[in-house]
């Protein structure tokens, strides 16, 4: 009989709200144990997420109402339901999670006002940010939420939390996992935290250095043949912006990273090679080469000519490009070797 | 909890447990092997990716391994879980016993299929597209050989080496207007410099792929690639308009007539396609598609027999 209970007119946002928060706060302890209650739970769910989607987005021909999307935004924090988005997301059902991303980063970017109001909420419960981290633990969940936490990280301010949150640390290890998709999404999650927001990672590697270089460090060095290689190309992209210089400056200047890179140099991987060459360029072209990075290279001289010898770009438009450098850093090996003061 | 079943057995990301059987289809950097998955004793296939042979970087590779584990419907092929041995990707997949469309007309029907087995494949491919395009997924490469059948009739759309996410900006809008797929399948408007990739694409692709079950092989597909791109752009569109053709429905050809239209605002979405009367009497897979299969041998054999042939033809020349 259900033409009984079918809602006669449209919900107003408050009252949507209101639904989505009763049918959240359904999902109890008590519920969560009974089959049949959780599936009618979740159900009620469901058809609100739906609905919440319809109101946000539009259908594909008729565009959402604005008014509507902003007291929908103002109403979801103010009740917290943010909040219970992210702690009732392991329960929910697969098309749930999806039509929850999918809402989640258009109230992330609502603004009312001035100022995005999911923004500031997640500022204020910044817990919800590690909490969306150490999902990459949750196998059947860590992309939803990978997801979502990206859309966080386009925020600053957010992405500045995170970086300085000890939950950071956790990425060295998501990005190792052994499934691929997993530790693929963990990874597009780091890279934007280092690559999206020039400043707060600058200020970031000034203050954390040597704990960050050495985590760093067990990536390139990893046995994971995918985690060597993106690691060494994100290090380069990273190491190589502006706002780092003085960072690179540093890094080219310890002989401990030296000598991780020419071992990358000798990877069994060509793409690996290359990318090891970009980064190795830099510690012989730097113009105040320390001593001991100097010895390193006079010492090993004969063995990089080989390699660089060896080494070629492959197929590609830069080709001549590269095959300049190489050339410039073979002579410039070949002058260090030669400098007489080096032996001691 | 239907929905919530999805999940409900999880492979491992252990290479030991999973034994390599033949070789059941290659590409350019990847092989496909049917396999054991040792703990179940279950039959899977195993794609092996050679990941050095990716130039520029993984974030191409990456994507698509997001993008295969947050879809979910019975026509796509989903992949069961993918992780790294040496410098390979291994995906884990459903074994779909009788290979590809293409594969099948190579072996047993050279001048294609009749119409009741395309317009069932057609549809159960077509339902794949209208779930790929709601939830912002371009497919980018629909072609019979990306059709994948099993025994007991099902269809499936595989590979997303190339899809693409209309949802984000950035970075993939750039990938989106690279040069990627097939000519032969590619919408005029793909093959132009400066025209973006839209879901448009792929019912243009879906419409060669009509044509190429209903012929056995693609128009223009004698061509070399550069021919073919000009041919698209300048010459109208392709259709069932031969004498052969004579065995095919009105509707049916009605039907590839609307995908093959050079302007992609007027072709239709694939949710209307859907809708197309063509489509209204489809029979179901399960006996239109499994009757192709009697009398053949199993899959394994045929690649074999194939490879036999190209060695010979190879020999010839």
């Amino acid at each position: 009989m259900s033409f009984f209970f079918k809602p006669s007119r449209p919900k107003t946002p408050q009252e949507l709200v209101k639904a989505i928060k009763d049918s959240l706060m359904g999902l109890d302890t008590k519920t969560v144990v009974e089959v049949k209650a959780l599936e009618k739970a979740l159900e009620e769910v469901e058809k609100n997420f739906v609905t919440m989607k319809l109101m946000l987005s539009g259908d594909g021909e008729v565009e959402p109402n604005m008014d509507h999307v902003s007291q929908m935004t103002l109403e979801i924090c103010k009740e917290d339901v943010l909040a219970l988005f992210l702690h009732k997301l392991p329960i929910f059902g697969w098309e749930a999670r999806k039509d929850l991303v999918h809402c989640w980063s258009i109230l992330l970017k609502q603004k009312v006002g001035s100022t995005c109001c999911c923004v500031r909420y997640m500022e204020n419960h910044s817990e919800l940010l590690d909490f969306l981290v150490v999902c990459y633990d949750n196998k059947d969940i860590a992309l939803n939420c990978g997801n979502m936490l990206r859309e966080c990280i386009k925020y600053p301010t957010l992405a500045k939390y995170i970086l300085e949150s000890p939950s950071f640390e956790l990425f060295f290890k998501y990005v190792g996992l052994p499934n691929f998709d997993v530790a693929s999404d963990a990874f597009s999650t780091f890279k934007d935290l280092l690559t999206k927001h020039a400043t707060a990672v600058s200020e970031f590697l000034t203050a954390h250095y040597d704990e960050f270089f050495e985590q760093y460090e067990k990536l390139l060095t990893s046995t994971n043949y995918v985690t060597r290689r993106q690691s060494l190309k994100l290090l380069s992209e990273f190491l190589l912006e502006p706002p780092n210089s003085h960072i690179m400056k540093r890094y080219i200047a310890e002989v401990r990273h030296l000598k991780i890179i020419m071992t990358l140099m000798k990877d069994s991987s060509k793409n690996i090679q290359i990318s090891a060459f970009h980064i190795f360029k830099v510690f012989v072209a730097n113009p105040n080469k320390p001593r001991d990075i100097k010895v390193i290279l006079a010492k090993n001289h004969e063995r990089l000519l080989a390699l660089l010898y060896n080494l070629s770009a492959g197929k590609g438009a830069d080709d001549d490009q590269f095959e300049e450098e190489k050339e410039l850093i073979i002579k410039e090996i070949e002058r260090v070797s030669q400098l007489p003061n080096l032996e001691s | 909890m239907g929905k919530l079943g999805t999940g409900q057995r999880s492979y491992s990301a252990n290479q030991n447990d999973y034994k390599l059987l033949e070789e059941v289809g290659y590409g350019a950097s990847a092989t496909v092997f049917r396999a054991i998955y040792l703990p179940f004793n279950e039959v899977v296939a195993v794609k092996c990716l050679d990941l050095d042979r990716c130039n520029s970087n993984l974030d191409d590779i990456r994507r698509e391994a997001q993008t295969m584990s947050l879809i979910d419907h019975p026509n796509v092929i989903r992949a069961f879980c993918s992780f790294v041995v040496d410098r390979n990707l291994w995906v884990v997949m459903p074994f779909m016993a009788e290979g590809s469309c293409l594969h099948l007309m190579k072996i047993a029907y050279q001048d294609g299929f009749e119409e009741s087995a395309i317009c069932s494949i057609l549809k159960e491919a077509l339902k794949a597209l209208e779930y790929l395009h709601r939830h912002g997924h371009i497919h980018r490469d629909v072609k019979a050989g990306n059709i994948l059948l099993d025994t007991n009739g099902v269809v499936k759309l595989a590979d997303f080496g190339v899809s693409a996410c209309m949802f984000d900006r950035g970075d993939r809008q750039r990938s989106r207007n690279t040069f990627v797929g097939t000519p032969c399948w590619m919408a005029p408007e793909v093959l132009q410099p400066g025209s973006g990739y839209d879901f448009k694409a792929d019912i243009w692709s879906f419409g060669i792929t009509a044509l190429e079950l209903a012929h056995g092989h693609a128009p223009f597909s004698k061509y070399p690639p550069m021919k073919v791109l000009l041919m698209t752009i300048q010459n109208a569109p392709p259709g069932l308009d031969y004498d052969r053709d004579k065995r095919f429905s009105k509707s049916f050809k009605e039907m590839v007539a609307m995908c093959l239209v050079k302007d992609q605002t007027k072709r239709p979405t694939a949710e209307k396609l859907l809708k197309h009367s063509f489509f209204k009497h489809a029979k179901p897979a399960e006996l239109s598609v499994k009757k192709l299969f009697a009398d053949l041998p199993p899959l394994w054999n045929r690649v074999k027999a194939l490879q036999v042939c190209l060695a010979r033809l190879l020999f010839l020349y």
